[in-house]
């Protein structure tokens, strides 16, 4: 079989009912209450033609598993423009939940005939394999944000910064670092043993890449003894969480993602934000949190709650029904700044002073995107915000 | 199509809004009906309703017919190709232009999803007159080509009876308004004037074969202070109609919808009866209080029937009906419409369910009143993976069969050999001589309308 892996996906591909759901929602299609929205699939919303959606990709699917259509490199590409958030299904497919294992499905049999994936992921799954983070920056300046941290040697829990964290933006792990040691959680760290968490080479269909980077982080936890792994990126987490148990089968440890601690923590009276910070926040769900297999939505919103002086507001888009950031701001870049873009907007509507997310990638996503249309709106990581509160 | 067509679609509209690859034809091949695939040979999205003008003007110049589409979701396949040409995909067409308070009348571009409104409107205190029940890609331009219809019909009617004037492409490019608009210097408040015959009829129910309509103009109301309802269970279709038709008589409801036991199966609910009818009244509290006591009270004279409890409906409403045809493994279902008078309900019924029967199909009943008579448009799941489209299109057969011999009106697409020979002849040389005037080079839906083109 050709299409190996798609084949399994015929019983969707098949009975894909073109009800365009997939390209313009709404979030709640059958009222008469619920919000409705008129943007849902980011590739949709830039390109505006069918190809660039879910119904798009699997009538195309379809011809490709009967042997009517071969597919071309430009139609690699449009397989490649999608951000995989998964809003396609989530939202209001009535064929089908989950896409996004069929699409990366999709990915992964054009690489194994040799037609993919697009330039952009090569050259990243090139630089992991140089030096293990996605930048291709060296090896040895993977812990260099933890250095005068005073991070234990030895404990069951290791938090796991992942690529963005360790070298685009050290003050997310730094300040993970620093929730986790002012509630007396004790913690370690992979340093150079980390490498990137694979999530760029798994969505992109390079599965062989993938596979030597599960087994080179797996080897790493085991050598530190990993019971517990935390992640504060929500990307991180996912692929650890769902991806790593599908190649080695059950891990030895549980994966963890921060706001799920600190929601704990809150809870157990370990974390007691004091200081009032009087603005009017609202919280950004990452698709890989609130909707891509996990539903870590009720944890932030507690988190921040905790906070004195916090006014909380919802976006248009929230929980499950969250609008994606973006995601690939190096592999897509104008996709994801369109798409970044308009979740600034959704903010600004509802006057918001204050993004928080819980993603590393979501948090460059919105803060490049803010940037760019010179909006006054910060973009703060959950974790972030907390030390903050507690004066950190 | 030959290149220098193709380079003058992109000209008009711009490069990145016509789409000619095969990839591209290809997920324009298929709507949401079982019938396809039928590919275009170019995909066009334009941004406004000149653009649309100067595209149909070279449709004719070359003589290539042109397809529009939006939400894709006319379940009789007229979004689908028959000849090839060019899709108008009318997305990219959703502004809305606001609501003028005062005619109680919103404009917006056809390729505006029906939800979409809904929630502008709704923000800003005001309703449409009916609750639809579909899926998020329906959009305003082809729910009135459609003329179609949603719980709220028994006061209002179909979509058609509220819409106040339209902007229209005509095949041949000209653009033309209709409703009182077409008045030197008045707004959109009222769709008939003495100036003429109802022009905008030509595009209720057209399903695009008179011309593309770019703007549509609505009546909108005030949000009601109360909207809340009632249901009742009937052992039977032949109880099911002559309770409706109580119902109607008493000129009480807002709204009269239907759903079977089927349909709660489907879904995976416990049935609550075999027949359930649901009767929303809306106003005022006190006389949403009243209406519904009083349908009550109707029910419990006539001596068949009997009440459900309460949150009967809110099993249904809320998304249930949708998502939960959601199966596993997947499968795609079909739907099959007719408008029927109120005494033959329950045969409109028993044909649904003896297809469904005949073709082992699991099934569910939709079905509502418009003013004094009724649209049933039920859904029927089938498998394409294993028993391909045959059985759906065979079933649809033999249900606008059995329907045209209880005397209901299936909603046919167009040239279907199932529905020229039911059309009075001279009624369909009437509306020939008008197509044919309206689009001489046959451009619009060709091979789509029930006339000889």
């Amino acid at each position: 079989m050709l299409y190996e892996l798609l084949e399994e996906h015929k019983p969707t591909i098949w009975n894909c009912q073109v009800c365009s759901v997939c390209q313009r929602g709404p979030w709640n299609p059958y009222p008469p209450k619920g919000p409705t929205s008129d943007r849902l699939c980011p590739e949709y919303e830039k390109f505006r033609t069918l190809t660039h959606s879910a119904l798009g990709r699997i009538q195309a699917a379809k011809w490709m598993l009967e042997g009517k259509y071969e597919p071309s490199d430009d139609f690699v590409k449009v397989v490649y423009d999608c951000l995989l958030c998964g809003a396609c299904s989530t939202v209001g497919c009535v064929v089908d939940k989950e896409h996004v294992p069929m699409f990366r499905d999709l990915r992964t049999d054009l690489a194994k005939v040799g037609k993919g994936p697009i330039e952009p992921f090569v050259k990243t799954a090139t630089q992991i394999e140089k030096e293990g983070n996605r930048f291709g920056r060296p090896k040895t300046e993977r812990a260099k944000w933890a250095e005068g941290m005073n991070i234990s040697q030895k404990a069951d829990l290791v938090y796991f910064a992942g690529c963005v964290a360790s070298y685009r933006a050290p003050q997310l792990a730094q300040a993970t670092a620093k929730l986790l040691t002012h509630s007396g959680t004790e913690f370690v760290i992979l340093g150079e043993n980390e490498i990137c968490c694979g999530n760029p080479l798994a969505s992109s269909g390079q599965m062989d890449a993938f596979e030597s980077t599960v087994k080179s982080n797996l080897e790493a936890f085991k050598e530190a003894g990993a019971r517990q792994v935390i992640t504060s990126c929500a990307c991180c987490y996912n692929v650890l969480k769902f991806d790593y148990p599908q190649l080695a089968g059950n891990l030895d440890f549980e994966v963890v993602h921060i706001t799920e601690l600190l929601a704990k923590l809150v809870n157990e009276g370990k974390l007691k934000p004091a200081k009032p910070l009087n603005e009017k926040v609202t919280y950004h769900d990452p698709c890989h949190l609130a909707r891509l297999g996990s539903r870590v939505i009720k944890e932030p919103r507690q988190v921040i709650a905790s906070i004195p002086g916090i006014d909380l507001v919802e976006m248009e888009g929230n929980g499950k029904d969250t609008q994606c950031c973006g995601r690939y701001p190096v592999e897509l870049p104008e996709l994801s700044m369109l798409t970044g873009t308009n979740r600034i907007k959704d903010a600004e509507t509802i006057g918001a002073d204050t993004i928080v997310t819980a993603c590393s990638f979501c948090d460059w996503n919105l803060n490049r995107a803010a940037k760019s249309v010179q909006s006054e709106i910060k973009v703060v990581d959950i974790t972030q915000l907390m030390c903050q509160a507690l004066g950190l | 199509m030959d290149q220098s067509t193709i380079e003058k679609l992109k000209d008009i509209v711009g490069p990145n809004y016509v789409a000619d690859k095969d990839y591209d034809l290809i997920a324009y091949s298929r709507a949401w009906s079982y019938e396809g695939p039928l590919q275009p040979d170019v995909i066009v999205v334009p941004g406004s309703t000149e653009a649309v003008s100067q595209v149909m003007k070279l449709a004719n110049e070359v003589g290539t017919p042109v397809t529009v589409r939006a939400g894709g979701t006319t379940t009789t396949g007229m979004a689908l190709p028959r000849h090839g040409g060019i899709v108008l995909d009318l997305n990219r067409m959703n502004t809305i232009y606001g609501i003028d308070e005062d005619a109680q009348a919103i404009t917006m571009q056809a390729g505006t999803t029906v939800y979409g409104l809904i929630k502008y409107i709704e923000q800003r205190g005001w309703k449409i007159p009916w609750l639809p029940e579909f899926g998020g890609g329906v959009t305003i331009g082809g729910w009135t080509a459609f003329n179609g219809v949603g719980a709220g019909g028994s006061i209002y009617g179909r979509v058609g009876d509220f819409i106040i004037g339209l902007q229209v492409v005509l095949p041949t490019g000209e653009i033309v308004r209709t409703g009182s608009a077409s008045f030197k210097g008045a707004r959109q408040f009222t769709r008939y004037l003495g100036t003429g015959p109802d022009l905008t009829g030509l595009y209720l129910n057209s399903l695009g074969v008179s011309g593309v309509m770019t703007e549509v103009t609505m009546r909108v109301y005030p949000i009601p202070e109360a909207l809340d309802c009632i249901s009742f269970g009937f052992d039977t279709s032949e109880d099911a109609q002559e309770g409706m038709k109580k119902l109607i008589r008493a000129n009480i409801a807002y709204g009269i919808t239907c759903v079977d036991d089927e349909m709660f199966k489907t879904i995976g609910l416990p049935p609550p009866a075999p027949w359930v009818v649901q009767f929303f009244a809306e106003g005022w509290k006190e006389e949403v209080e009243f209406r519904i006591g009083k349908a009550r009270q109707i029910i419990a004279e006539a001596g068949f029937g009997n009440e459900l409890p309460s949150n009967t409906i809110k099993m249904l409403w809320g998304g249930a009906r949708g998502t939960s045809l959601r199966s596993k493994p997947p499968k795609r279902y079909f739907c099959v419409g007719c408008f029927h008078s109120m005494d033959t309900t329950a045969e409109v019924f028993n044909v649904y369910n003896r297809v469904g029967e005949k073709y082992g199909m699991n099934r569910g009943m939709l079905w509502w009143t418009c003013q004094t008579y009724a649209n049933a448009f039920p859904v029927y799941v089938y498998d394409e993976l294993n028993d391909g489209p045959e059985a759906a299109a065979q079933a649809t057969k033999e249900v606008r069969e059995g329907w045209t011999a209880a005397g209901a009106v299936p909603d046919y697409p167009g040239p279907n050999p199932d529905c020229t020979p039911n059309i009075v002849p001279e009624y369909l040389a009437f509306w020939g001589r008008i197509k044919n005037a309206l689009d001489p080079n046959c451009v619009m839906h060709r091979g789509q309308s029930p006339v000889v083109e």
